[in-house]
């Protein structure tokens, strides 16, 4: 109910008044070269038949060039979460270091087990897809090509890559708790780590109390029980799936009858000092919104902990489109994060405007048609700096869909009326990003 | 999906004369009458006023208070898992299972939170328990917490519905109340969560001082919070609190207390129910499409008189079912 009822494609005579196009629900683009697609969505048909929440799966539209589609889902049925499951056990605990012969030696006790969150929608997609065909090319690059050469980048988001992406952080973290001074010396032999990109192995507030009353219940009850130890068990990850997910990017190259695919999240994008995203663009009301979707990938309850989520929006304008990507994360009484990014295009004016000159006309932003700009913000604070700062403290303040708030109405209407949530979470100071996942970048062009 | 066969051969209403009588709880109506009438507004998705609630919790722990910590109930009975304040999901179950006096209801906690309606959904099923205490069996939660309702929604939505907090204290007294779990015909163990470590056999349940908060760890907070895993023996949650216990825990635990089965709740499955460890235990969930968003379906586990089991799927009410409109609010422009 929450996030599907608000997309929205405009009918199609409306689209073509913008020289776009209506994708209605097909099964996925013309395939084939989706090399890591989202898994097949025919294990849901059942589901769809009897389910009354789920609508048409695709909706799309195409513009200056570019195809755009956004796909929801429920959530995954048991056997293929269980795929998911070994997929990222697989990620997160294979080498790809060649002299790693410690590890090597003790495969089963580095063994890795993790879960992937609770609600994860696995189906769900938004894919923004741009074909440049060489001959059609008047401009750059493709001078090269001596015969049909096509081109195309995918921005691409789906849980399962933005899980993969969590998973491969594992690899470089400590597979056990190293609780203070307990383990020193194992801990500097082995040179574990406690962070890689922004995924961390935090624990609850009631952790704490555990850690010494377990002790205990393992020398009390361990062999009455029949269980083996419980202060620890494989079962070590981040709970809270803080991935440094910055959305997948594809570039396919066809050329005679090859193709190739290279998945390139890291390199090409070129740092730029500051945000090129014309944010007053974006405010321009006037500008219809041809295309809208709020697509949640995953969401967890931490048991009862917090909560996280990984929410994607979209919207597509007549001149150009925009993404934000936002995970949010609270441990309850321990931390609260959030990791946004922004992608933005200014379309090609192929019906005539010319919206390169709106742009560079206003605020001398040098933002370029069909370069894809991207904004990373993350954002964090324990729960004392929150006191420090003179933020809401009460939990229930950081909550994505709070249901008081929205007055018993639909959850997850956070932007509509009051911008409460989104405002308060601009407070949470700025922290470093990873090196790959500069602030403000360009690329793709 | 399955229809509720109608087989009133086992179906006996339980006959009001032997209801406990109102004794000195005053005000808010105590006859069974006025009980029936609350029950029909209650349906109807109406909430008690707020002397209402006091009556009829005040009634409700002279119930409760006499069950034990491991409550015996009799086969028939039909086990329903989470509901999570989705009151009209609730009217859908007992549409598919049959309505409660004509049938006998096993609930393993976790009414309130995250849906739109907890305290309706939480005074219908304690007033069909002040009215049909042999018909009705309610074990707590997790959720049936005053730390965890103030922070996932039942703290809010009485404050809302009653400008007040007086409600929801009478229900957290209640909840303290509630039964750990439950054991049907002595062979099939029911508790929210799952086992702890420090729990072997039944007896120990039985000694538990029950009457409090949830506490943050020992054997009432294992049994509403630990989860079945494919492990090994014990392991300490990736949280660094709570339990997850293996099948072999299970095979155990069931040897040594004569079970076979443990049926629980607590955790979300897309297919309505899970089976694990050779069918030692199932976790039964029956909250559809969970936070109105997951496109889940939601099950009941039905046990007949011989203990065969026979799982209720169903899905949620449809959306003209529910009081609130289906609002389509346009497009943001969200930056």
């Amino acid at each position: 109910m929450a996030p599907s009822s608000r997309r929205q494609v405009l009918p199609p005579e409306t689209l073509a008044a913008f020289g776009a196009s209506p994708i209605y629900s097909s099964s996925g683009s013309d395939d084939g070269d989706n090399h890591s697609a989202p898994p097949s969505s025919s294990q849901f048909s059942k589901y769809f038949a009897n389910t009354t929440s789920v609508e048409t799966p695709i909706i799309g539209v195409k513009i200056g060039g570019w195809t755009i589609s956004t796909q929801n889902s429920s959530i995954g049925d048991e056997q293929s979460m269980e795929k998911l499951t070994v997929l990222l056990e697989e990620i997160a605990n294979s080498q790809d270091g060649a002299n790693d012969d410690v590890h090597q030696l003790q495969p089963v006790v580095r063994q890795r087990r993790l879960c992937p969150p609770e609600i994860t929608f696995l189906d769900a997609f938004i894919s923004l897809r741009h074909e440049n065909n060489s001959n059609h090319d008047g401009n750059d690059t493709a001078n090269d090509a001596h015969e049909n050469i096509t081109t195309s980048s995918e921005i691409r988001f789906n849980a399962t890559d933005a899980l993969s992406e969590w998973a491969e952080a594992h690899k470089s973290l400590e597979t056990q708790p190293t609780d203070e001074a307990e383990n020193d010396i194992q801990v500097s032999l082995s040179n574990q780590r406690k962070e890689c990109r922004g995924v961390t192995i935090l624990r609850t507030l009631d952790a704490k109390v555990w850690s010494t009353k377990s002790k205990q219940l393992t020398d009390d009850t361990a062999s009455d029980s029949g269980g083996t130890a419980a202060h620890s068990s494989e079962f070590y990850y981040d709970w809270t799936f803080s991935s440094p997910y910055a959305g997948t990017i594809l570039t396919t190259s066809n050329s005679n009858s090859s193709s190739k695919n290279l998945i390139n999240n890291r390199q090409e994008w070129q740092p730029l000092p500051k945000s090129q995203i014309p944010f007053h663009l974006l405010q321009d009301t006037s500008q219809p919104i041809l295309l809208y979707d709020d697509i949640h990938l995953f969401e967890d309850d931490l048991h009862d902990n917090g909560e996280s989520s990984l929410n994607i929006k979209i919207r597509v304008m007549p001149k150009c489109w925009y993404v934000l990507q936002r995970l949010f994360v609270r441990v309850d009484y321990v931390c609260v994060k959030c990791r946004e990014v922004r992608y933005f295009c200014l379309l090609d004016g192929n019906d005539g405007t010319n919206a390169e000159a709106t742009i560079a006309s206003s605020v001398g932003n040098n933002c370029k048609p069909n370069v894809v700009y991207r904004d990373v913000t993350w954002r964090e604070a324990s729960w004392a700096e929150l006191n420090k700062m003179n933020l809401p403290m009460d939990p229930s303040a950081w909550m994505e869909h709070n249901l008081s708030a929205s007055g018993g109405g639909i959850g997850g209407n956070i932007s509509t009326g009051v911008p409460s949530f989104a405002s308060l979470l601009t407070k949470l100071p700025a922290v470093s990003t990873p090196d790959d996942l500069k602030k403000h970048s360009g690329g793709l062009s | 999906m399955s229809l509720a066969a109608s087989s009133p051969a086992n179906a006996s209403p339980a006959t009001p004369a032997n209801n406990h009588t109102t004794s000195s709880s005053g005000g808010g109506g105590g006859s069974v009458t006025s009980l029936d009438s609350q029950i029909e507004r209650l349906k109807r998705c109406e909430y008690l006023r707020e002397n209402e609630v006091k009556a009829l919790c005040l009634r409700a722990r002279e119930i409760l208070v006499d069950e034990g910590n491991v409550q015996r109930v009799d086969a028939p009975v039909t086990i329903c898992g989470d509901i999570h304040g989705q009151f009209y999901d609730l009217v859908e179950l007992f549409k598919v299972g049959g309505e409660c006096p004509d049938k006998n209801y096993l609930f393993l906690g976790d009414f309130v939170d995250r849906g739109y309606y907890s305290v309706e959904t939480f005074l219908l099923l304690l007033a069909l328990k002040v009215r049909y205490p042999d018909r009705i069996t309610l074990i707590r939660g997790n959720h049936e917490s005053r730390q965890i309702t103030q922070v996932y929604g039942f703290y809010d939505e009485c404050l809302r519905k009653y400008g007040s907090v007086n409600v929801w204290r009478y229900c957290t007294e209640i909840f303290d109340y509630l039964s750990l779990s439950a054991i049907i015909e002595d062979k099939i163990f029911t508790v929210h969560g799952g086992l702890s470590p420090s729990i072997n056999t039944l007896d120990q349940i039985r000694v538990i001082d029950r009457k409090q908060e949830v506490p943050h760890d020992g054997a009432m907070c294992d049994l509403m919070w630990s989860d079945p895993e494919e492990i090994d023996g014990w392991g300490l949650s990736p949280r660094g609190a709570g339990y997850l216990f293996g099948g072999d825990v299970v095979a155990m635990f069931n040897e040594r207390n004569d079970l076979d089965l443990i049926a629980r709740a607590h955790q979300l499955v897309m297919e309505g129910y899970r089976s694990m460890f050779d069918d030692a235990l199932v976790t039964v969930w029956s909250a559809p499409n969970y936070c109105y968003r997951c496109g889940n379906v939601a099950s009941i586990l039905e046990l007949d008189e011989n203990l065969g089991k026979s799982f209720k799927i169903f899905d949620a009410a449809p959306n003209e079912a529910r009081g609130i409109p289906v609002k389509n609010p346009p497009p943001d422009y969200f930056l």
